[in-house]
């Protein structure tokens, strides 16, 4: 409408003259990036807490599968039946609406949509974002397919129920169990709005990061944040697609009597004809090719927040710097090809198989990349541990102790016994769950005096941090022992097999971890908003940060900075530069007033760069310099 | 509202691509990935050999991708003419590309009628039947969009706000029409020969 005209603009248009606003425009129906990240915030909050109790609640059932669970009868009203037993088929929603809140409503639309809104922008040091207007489409998409996932919890014959990655032909036949129903066409309805969604505000993150960084910021001047935010914004436009392309086919099958997936199914399940000939594998190739970039689109947005809290809390530069870029070019390109990891057991041709099995273990060398960069950079750093930075760590420790199981699971000889097991389950929470919640979390509490002008509690956070680990950790570890003796994963109850008599204990030990860990985040909760409302104020720049968020004032206006956008003369990591007054030199700073080669950020790279200041190592840590003092050699002079 | 959009001008002009011009070829990547993965499953199915049919495409399949390459043809000469600000030529092109774009529409129509006559429906007997309906039918749902975008254009033409000066839409419109070309071509040939 009329965003044209006002984009057909005249140079000397006022920056930032205000409009009557009203509450709608201001709040709701919000062009302002800052304004619709927080939305996105909100509402990926509000998803985590309703995922969070379904995940509490399944968990109840599964470690005390005999309990009575009458008491739940206020939730979940008709689906504990009067002996006190949680409906079968209500699980199997449940799990599945877990599922699928976490990985899309949460940690790629509450994650991204939340981080890549607030900083893209305001890092890159641009007003807004390419389209402000398809901007707000994106969050009200997300919104209603938001609306459309919940309203399907409430349907007499239960959400949809064939596992997040809805496999047909579960999925593909109304009538195969009461969630295949009307749940699971609402589900495909809301997913369709969500890819809109998805690849809306992908469209204009990639946009805006290529075209509308201002004077000074090259593409190798990009704090780690946009980079991460970036590539997923990528492999998001590459893949959403093809989920698209196969949420369309598998509507078809449901309601229109093709049979793209559908193949030996007899007359009485389809209510109609017979279908022969279809393939359900097919399905699989479509969603997986999603499904891999996915967990990417969820995890590289988390490592960009920590890496950017990790440098600014070690007070030192991202260690290979340059690297970083490159694994995460590597793990983007890499997460393409191999989809075929999930699917060792459909029967694929073994050379393709260890096709897939080669690409899968080569993605383990760019993710040990980062998660060296990661420790380097805090080795001999000057570390401060704010809570921000405590859960960045914890990202850290996550993606190592899930990465390490993702190589069992990558051979295909050790996968076929994996496979759907415990094992998996253990796999991609801690990999992918945990560590990218705690990413999330990360952020928040480092973002949040730029998002509110309020600081969080921090005793509060330490709190939070510790109880929320230890119950991670508490849930999932032991999951790997179940895994690896077989346990199937997507069971409703295991006390009725005496074969899994043995895991009783440690399934109730899970749930009680499950459920502290449920409880500990009332604390983030209450810290939250408590502090939205009646937080300590905060000072511009509390964290001592480089990047050029920090140069906008405290007070949110429309375009980010009064007066022009400030040009940007370095990288973004000039922390504890020798000489420097301050231990940080923000980005816009130019380079006169420095004590040390002025031309440009490399010589903090290089090892003992410098020259005159060998003394110090903090900052000028290295690996071959490491090595050298390792072995007793002197240190290299640039 | 409207404030928050002026704010963006001051920069505007300093941009290597309008920002507009770039979201749309972002989005044009987005729509060949969905070809692309279809096109895929199209080749992945058709290896497994159970239950696939092949048969002749329409005929008028032909026929619309001669109408499809003329309407290209005539958009290309409307935007020459806005550049050179030859406001009538500007009209009679985009109307010719607007009624092509229409005949299109129809032409698809009548080859899907010609399919249903042959019993070749949608959900037939075979995946073959469904997957010509899904490839031309989503290819022809980008094709209704760029309609209405022509059926805009030519309001804006006639009230001669197509022009050297104002470019914009026209661009804009131009290389998604183009592209929708281009891929009916690739289904065309991918369809005969696959
Ligand atoms: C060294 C890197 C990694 C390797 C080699 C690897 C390998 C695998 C393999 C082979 C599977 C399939 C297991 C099965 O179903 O039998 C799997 C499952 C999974 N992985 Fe990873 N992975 C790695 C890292 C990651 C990362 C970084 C994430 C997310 C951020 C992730 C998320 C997942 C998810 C969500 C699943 C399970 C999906 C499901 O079946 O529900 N993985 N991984
Ligand atoms: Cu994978």
């Amino acid at each position: 409408m009329s965003h044209d005209t006002h984009t057909a603009h005249d140079a000397h248009a006022e920056e930032h003259h205000h409009h009557e606003e009203t509450f709608i425009s201001k709040y709701v129906f919000s062009m302002d990036h800052k304004m619709i990240g927080k939305q996105f915030l909100f509402t990926g909050i509000l998803m985590g807490v309703i995922g969070m109790v379904l995940s509490m609640i399944f968990r109840v059932q599964l470690g005390w599968p005999e309990a009575n669970m009458s008491f739940l009868k206020p939730v979940l009203g008709g689906w504990i039946n009067d002996t006190g037993k949680l409906d079968p088929s209500f699980y199997m929603g449940m799990v599945t609406i877990h599922g699928t809140i976490m990985v899309f409503f949460v940690l790629t639309a509450g994650l991204s949509g939340t981080f890549s809104n607030l900083l893209i922008p305001l890092q890159c040091g641009a007003r807004d974002m390419a389209s402000p207007f398809v901007n707000m489409l994106s969050y009200w998409f997300f919104f209603m397919s938001s609306v459309v996932m919940m309203i399907s919890l409430f349907l007499s014959t239960g959400p949809a129920a064939p596992g997040w990655t809805i496999y047909p032909p579960l999925s593909a036949l109304p009538k195969a169990m009461p969630g295949s129903g009307l749940g699971m066409t609402l589900w495909l309805v809301s997913m369709i709005l969500f890819i809109g969604s998805a690849l809306m505000g992908g469209m204009n993150y990639i946009v805006t990061v290529l075209n509308m960084r201002t004077k000074g910021m090259s593409m190798t001047r990009l704090p780690l944040t946009i980079w991460s935010f970036f590539l997923t914004a990528v492999l998001g436009l590459l893949s959403f697609p093809v989920l698209l392309g196969g949420c369309l086919l598998l509507l078809f099958d449901r309601s229109f009597g093709t049979m793209f997936y559908l193949s030996d199914i007899p007359a009485e399940l389809t209510g109609g004809i017979e279908r022969l000939g279809g393939s359900p594998i097919l399905f699989q190739h479509l969603f997986w090719f999603l499904g891999h970039p996915e967990v990417y689109i969820i995890l590289l947005p988390a490592l960009g927040l920590t890496s950017e809290i990790i440098a600014t809390n070690s007070r030192k530069p991202i260690f290979g710097y340059r690297a970083m870029i490159m694994s995460l070019l590597g793990i983007a390109f890499l997460s393409f090809i191999v989809w075929g990891h999930h699917m060792f057991v459909t029967g694929m041709n073994p050379f393709l198989g260890s096709v897939f099995v080669l690409a899968t273990l080569i993605i383990a060398v760019p993710s040990a990349i980062k998660v060296f960069n990661y420790l380097a950079t805090l080795w001999r750093g000057n570390i401060r541990l704010t809570p921000a930075m405590c859960f960045a760590i914890g990202l850290v420790s996550f993606f190592i102790s899930g990465g390490l199981t993702g190589l069992y699971l990558g051979n295909a000889a050790l996968d076929i016994n994996l496979h759907d097991t415990y094992f998996v389950v253990a796999h991609f929470h801690i990999v992918m769950g945990t560590a990218a919640i705690f990413g999330m979390l990360a952020g928040i509490y480092h973002w949040f005096p730029k998002m509110y002008r309020k600081r969080m509690n921090d005793k509060l956070g330490y709190l939070h941090f510790w109880l929320t680990i230890l119950a991670a950790y508490g849930v999932f570890f032991p999951m790997h022992f179940m895994g690896l003796a077989g346990v199937p994963r997507r069971y409703y109850a295991f006390n009725l097999l005496e074969e899994f008599d043995v895991w009783t204990d440690l399934n109730v030990f899970i749930s009680v971890a499950a459920i502290i860990g449920g409880f500990a985040q009332l604390i983030f909760l209450y810290n939250f908003f408590s502090s939205v409302l009646k937080g300590r104020p905060t000072e511009q720049n509390p964290w001592g940060s480089t990047t050029l968020e920090w140069t906008a004032p405290i007070k949110h206006i429309h375009g980010n900075w009064e007066g022009d956008i400030p040009t940007v003369y370095r990288w973004p990591y000039d922390y504890s530069v020798p000489g420097a007054e301050h231990d940080f030199i923000p980005q816009n700073v130019p380079h006169e007033g420095d004590l040390i080669e002025p031309n440009d950020h490399q010589s903090y790279r290089s090892p003992g760069g410098g020259g005159g200041h060998t003394d110090t190592h903090e900052v000028h840590f290295s690996v071959p310099n490491f090595f050298k003092k390792l072995f007793g050699l002197k240190p290299a002079t640039a | 509202m409207q404030a928050h959009l002026n704010i963006k001008s001051q920069q505007e002009e300093q941009y290597t691509v309008n920002p507009k011009k770039f979201m749309m070829w972002v989005f044009i990547v987005a729509i060949c990935m969905l070809f692309a993965g279809l096109t895929s499953a199209y080749i992945v199915k058709k290896a497994d050999q159970k239950n696939w049919i092949d048969f002749r495409l329409p005929a008028m399949f032909m026929y619309t991708t001669l109408i499809v390459l003329a309407s290209s043809a005539t958009l290309w000469w409307a935007a020459r003419s806005a550049q050179k600000d030859e406001i009538g030529k500007v009209k009679i092109g985009i109307v010719a590309t607007l009624v092509l774009g229409i005949l299109f529409c129809l032409g698809q129509w009548d080859g899907w009628s010609d399919m249903v006559s042959r019993k070749i429906v949608f959900s037939g007997d075979s995946v073959s039947f469904s997957f010509v309906y899904i490839l031309s039918g989503l290819h022809l749902v980008h094709i209704v969009g760029g309609v209405i975008l022509m059926a805009a254009l030519t309001v804006k033409a006639f009230r001669y706000k197509i022009h050297k000066k104002s470019m914009l839409g026209i661009q804009l419109a131009s290389t998604y029409w183009h592209f929708l070309t281009i891929l009916w071509v690739y289904l065309y040939v991918f369809l005969v020969n696959a």
